[in-house]
């Protein structure tokens, strides 16, 4: 997230504004904004109920701190237009890999251009 | 059929285990993962295969210890890829279809709702937090 976070004014540069979602308590969030001084805006679903809603949870996650076996999110990123319409999906298939933010930077790009 | 000592067994092994855990950090480079890593992993079998063969070949300490490394990576690797990947379910949405509304509490404490960033496009990322 770091990485993305050092991308902020780039997405900001094409009108974009970041809002990041994972299964940690608000209390982590806020940890985890403070720790690396993230201005993006970082959401707290501790309950999984948004990352349900989007068919998005993987369930066996092997975590180094936090248990053998804990539900997280699948990595994937949605590009919402300003009319509420997915414009781009990118989905990973492995979730300890994400998309870098060029290779999303340049994509979200184009698909902003092609729905103008 | 030529035999093949311990030794060359082993460095076969930590060849093959290297090369492919080099191919994959490559692919991972590039975002280019494919949904399933299904050849690596039996190349990875192979190679704990031979380690295993070289072990059992009195390989020497050179390759003993590329035996025991070729067999770590091919352990390590296999865990991994066996327990990372994701559900093979679509997401819910689709491009051309509105976003599902959510409401939720930011990092601050407060509520937030989608439908209620108006103005700019939003990129939502989903990402495993703290773990």
């Amino acid at each position: 997230m770091q990485r993305w976070e050092a991308c902020r004014e780039r997405f900001r540069a094409i009108g974009v504004r970041l809002v990041a979602i994972s299964a940690d308590t608000v209390a982590e969030a806020a940890r985890m904004r403070e720790r690396h001084g993230f201005e993006m805006t970082l959401l707290s679903d501790e309950s999984l109920s948004v990352i349900d809603l989007y068919h998005l949870r993987h369930e066996r996650n092997v975590t180094p701190t936090r248990g053998l076996i804990r539900p997280l999110a699948v990595p994937a990123t949605i590009l919402i237009g300003t009319d509420g319409v997915v414009k781009w999906i990118d989905r990973s298939s492995d979730f300890r890999t994400r998309s870098s933010p060029d290779h999303v930077l340049a994509a979200v790009g184009d698909a902003l251009a092609d729905h103008l | 059929m030529p035999e093949f000592s311990g030794q060359t067994i082993s460095l076969i092994a930590a060849a093959v285990a290297i090369g492919n855990l080099g191919l994959y950090w490559l692919r991972v480079k590039a975002v280019r993962l494919p949904d399933r890593a299904t050849g690596q992993q039996v190349a990875m079998m192979l190679a704990g295969a031979l380690a295993v063969t070289a072990l059992m070949n009195q390989p020497g300490w050179v390759g003993g210890t590329a035996a025991t490394i070729a067999l770590l990576l091919a352990a390590a690797f296999l865990i991994m890829t066996l327990t990372s990947g994701t559900p093979s379910t679509a997401p819910a949405v689709e491009v051309g279809h509105p976003a599902i509304d959510f409401t939720t509490t930011d990092s601050q404490g407060d509520p937030f709702t989608l439908s209620q960033v108006k103005g700019r496009p939003v990129l939502l990322k989903f990402f495993r937090g703290h773990w």
